[in-house]
């Protein structure tokens, strides 16, 4: 690549702060973005939003050194492009965030590689304007009340409800009205801790008196629960991950399957799933259905890939949770705009684990060619 | 024979037995019967059958019948019985278009109307569509697509259905040989397919030609003569050149002969409309470009259409079979063209209304309305019983555009096998749009012989 700018461009890595030293997790992945952005011409450090000086317009972050294999704290100038890596589990840190975040979106010399998106409703919303995904999407409603879970289970008898926000399959909830039991409300879930729980209730309103701080002012959505289980029950899912490549275009990287334990409720990884390989897992369970569950992963995936970022604005890479019935029809679970990448080491795929790690840079190098400096 | 609706419902059981509920089994009349054959699409499997208990109407599958069956899925659908112990699950119905695997839109921009039509199968039948391509004739089976739960696209191979729809989306494919064996493939198997092909569109003249039904045809010729063209003119005073390959209403000519003022010539050129004067025939011709006879064109007796503000109006009829095998009118619309055009076409400025608001306006009676309205469904019918009457396959569904000149009288200007659906997007017409759905659906059960008795209705 030659460079055609008259310097180097700057990408951030927007993090979370953490007290540990460097301040912040997944340091793996940010080492090989520094050692990879240095070869494609990009100075790479990774900052948090609480240390940028707005009078200066400097940033104190952190950039990997090579030569002593470690990392080493100093003040930069403000970035030419921003990686947002940011997550939250609370309301008070996401609210500061965003008011940083808000100020670096005004500098018109910054671009974000992507925007994040805003979770799980947001989401929704958005894909059932497309009438060629819509049917893909399972029945879900925002929560506003006790009344919102009471009708669905009056009409649909069980229900799924689930933090608005990314959770990596925490603070999930299944309830399931038994009317043939004195213990009418069996609710099956996963705390803050990602454990598995099991509990039920005689009426409804001791049900809600539960509820209410489990899911401690979060925003939750309910969605209709899906049985999509292997044929001894392990939950599974798909997870697809495409990524803006070094053309600007949108990419298919590789996918894989999370297996949950029986009855586990979640195949979240953080939750103790485990990943393997799709083909040899469709084969099993889906004989000769395999080629075409694959044909649709794929199309659905960048599918909701260009509709995302046609009416929420910039992305780079989605992770994209699908189910798959008994029948072989798809549902699309979650998407996420972080996501991790650590499945594809764990099913061996080298190919989609290195462009996952490279197309971050490649497709900011593409940026900064394109759009930025010079 | 006895038809009712039943749960399918699969068991891992080895056994090659078929379980069915009591109450099932005093619907279908098979009490006491312990050997059946049972039979979805084109592939049949003899079977034990043993009662169990329940109220429900269950039919259980072992694995074993269920791979040879292949049913799609579980749950509701049709079941029927017949006096040679032959108890059949389904319908099995297809309906033929081209297919992309793998894609959201398998069958491009029919896929909306394509999924519309497969819901009408929602809980009562196997509906599914296919291209040519998804049929293994050697098998005997083919990979359809289904709409699952959610009305996702879901793959699944089945036998040879019970019956095939054809909705092939292009006029040019329709007419290549190996089209034409691949549909006969489905007669000699005794399947029966509707809507075959597309009409050329001068065909229906030829066909309707010695049938009481031409009645309401305008009097044609078909590469006519200079002479033949003067002669309808002076009878008619009013005839129409239309090319006969094209549609939209290019390359049309309105010729009109007034004995005082002349001949006079109006077409559409570069999207205006032109009207040209002459005094004598042989100069209109001549500015027809015109040597011996007029190629690839039909001279049409010229009629006067009701109008509305000035405007002639036409009407496009809909028409569909039911479950019943007849003809009836499913929808409507009424097309008000631009001032002064050649056509009505709704390209070219037109307008598109429901038939009672254009024909209240323009009669300014509902009663003469209603009368005029009900004698054109009359001659539709009609007309479409003598079209099928006179075509070498079946028809399930016909495009009219229909006219009604200013003595009343009806007319039938063109006939299209595979209409097209542009009338139903009007919000007054939606319901309208639906109901062709569910006569396709119906006219399907009907082909494929699942047909109520008479207790059972």
């Amino acid at each position: 690549m030659v460079n055609t700018k008259f310097r180097r461009g700057r990408l951030g890595i927007l993090v979370t702060e953490k007290s540990r030293t460097p301040p912040f997790t997944e340091q793996k992945f940010y080492e090989y973005l520094c050692a990879f952005g240095d070869k494609c011409g990009l100075q790479v450090f990774v900052f948090s939003p609480g240390h940028i000086e707005w009078e200066t317009g400097r940033v104190t972050g952190y950039s990997y050194s090579h030569f002593n294999k470690r990392w080493n704290k100093a003040r930069f100038p403000l970035p030419d492009l921003i990686y947002d890596r940011c997550f939250f589990n609370n309301k008070k840190a996401y609210i500061a965030y965003r008011l940083q975040i808000d100020q670096l979106r005004r500098r018109t010399t910054i671009r974000f590689l992507g925007h994040g998106l805003k979770g799980k409703w947001q989401v929704i919303e958005l894909l059932s304007k497309d009438p060629d995904l819509s049917p893909y999407l399972p029945h879900t409603e925002k929560v506003l009340g006790s009344g919102t879970i009471k009708r669905w289970l009056d009409e649909h008898g069980e229900l799924f409800l689930k933090p608005h926000g990314g959770s990596q399959g925490r603070n999930v909830v299944y309830i399931r009205e038994q009317i043939d039991n004195p213990n009418r409300y069996y609710v099956k879930g996963r705390d803050a801790n990602n454990q598995l729980f099991e509990c039920s209730f005689v009426e409804f309103q001791s049900l809600y008196r539960w509820l209410k701080p489990f899911m401690n002012d979060r925003s939750y959505v309910i969605q209709r629960y899906l049985e999509l289980t292997t044929d001894i029950r392990e939950p599974f899912d798909v997870r697809s991950f495409v990524q803006k490549n070094r053309r600007g275009r949108w990419q298919l990287i590789g996918y894989a399957v999370r297996k949950g334990k029986p009855e586990s409720l979640t195949s979240n990884l953080h939750g103790g799933g485990i990943a393997e390989p799709v083909t040899p897992f469709l084969d099993r369970h889906y004989g000769h259905m395999t080629t075409d569950i694959l044909q649709n992963i794929q199309s659905i995936s960048m599918r909701i890939a260009t509709t995302l970022e046609h009416y929420h604005g910039p992305l780079v890479e989605l992770g994209i949770d699908l189910g798959i019935d008994q029948a072989g029809q798809l549902w699309l679970l979650e998407v996420n705009s972080k996501p991790g990448r650590t499945v594809f080491q764990k099913i061996g795929d080298q190919s989609a684990r290195r462009s996952a790690v490279r197309n971050p840079i490649y497709y900011a190098r593409y940026l900064w060619d394109r759009h930025l400096g010079g | 024979m006895s038809l009712t609706s039943c749960n399918i419902r699969f068991t891992n059981k080895p056994e090659k037995v078929i379980y069915a509920s009591a109450t099932l089994l005093k619907l279908l009349k098979l009490k006491n019967k312990k050997k059946v054959i049972i039979r979805l699409g084109q592939q049949s499997v003899s079977t034990s059958i043993r009662m169990i208990k329940g109220k429900g109407r269950s039919l259980i599958l072992p694995t074993s019948v269920r791979a040879l069956l292949r049913p799609p899925r579980d749950g509701i659908c049709y079941i029927q019985s017949d006096e040679d112990n032959e108890l059949r699950i389904g319908p099995l119905m297809g309906v033929l278009s081209s297919s992309t695997p793998g894609s959201l839109k398998p069958f491009g921009s029919r896929t909306g109307l394509i999924r519309q039509l497969l819901q009408q199968g929602k809980n009562r039948s196997f509906f599914f569509a296919f291209g040519p391509r998804d049929i293994n004739w050697q098998k005997e089976t083919v990979a359809g697509y289904f709409l699952g739960a959610s009305g996702g696209w879901v793959r699944r191979t089945v036998p040879l259905p019970d019956v095939v729809y054809n909705r092939s989306p292009s006029r040019k494919a329709e007419k290549t040989a190996a089209m034409e064996q691949f549909k006969e493939r489905f007669v000699r198997r005794q399947i029966p397919l509707f809507n075959w092909s597309f009409f050329e569109k001068w065909d229906v003249y030829r066909l309707l030609e010695d049938d009481p039904a031409s009645k309401f045809v305008p009097e044609s010729s078909y590469n006519p003569s200079g002479l033949r063209i003067k002669e309808l003119l002076e009878k008619h005073q009013f005839v129409y050149l239309k090319p006969t390959g094209g549609s939209l209403g290019n390359g049309i000519y309105r010729l009109t002969y007034h004995p005082k003022k002349g001949y006079f010539c109006r077409y559409r050129f570069n999207g205006h409309n032109v009207l040209l004067r002459f005094n004598r025939f042989s100069q209109l011709l001549k500015r027809l470009n015109y040597g011996g006879r007029m190629r690839n064109y039909v001279v049409q007796q010229g009629i006067r259409l009701v109008e509305l503000e000035r405007c002639p109006i036409d009407f496009r009829f809909h028409m569909n079979k039911n479950g019943n095998n007849e003809w009836v009118v499913a929808g409507i619309g009424a097309k008000k063209s631009g001032r002064g055009s050649v056509t009505t076409h709704i390209k070219n400025g037109g307008k598109l209304m429901t038939p009672e608001v254009a024909l209240n306006r323009i009669y300014g009676s509902t009663t003469k309305a209603e009368e005029i309205l009900a004698k054109a469904k009359q001659a539709s019918i009609q007309l479409a019983e003598a079209i099928e009457r006179n075509h070498p396959h079946r028809i399930g569904e016909l495009g009219f555009d229909i006219g009604i000149d200013q003595k009343d009288h009806i007319w039938m200007f063109e006939a299209n096998s595979k209409p097209g659906r542009s009338i139903f997007h009007h919000p007054s017409l939606k319901s309208e749009g639906a109901a062709t759905l569910r006569h396709i659906f119906d006219y399907s059960m009907y082909l494929s012989r699942f047909r109520p008795g008479r207790e059972d209705k």
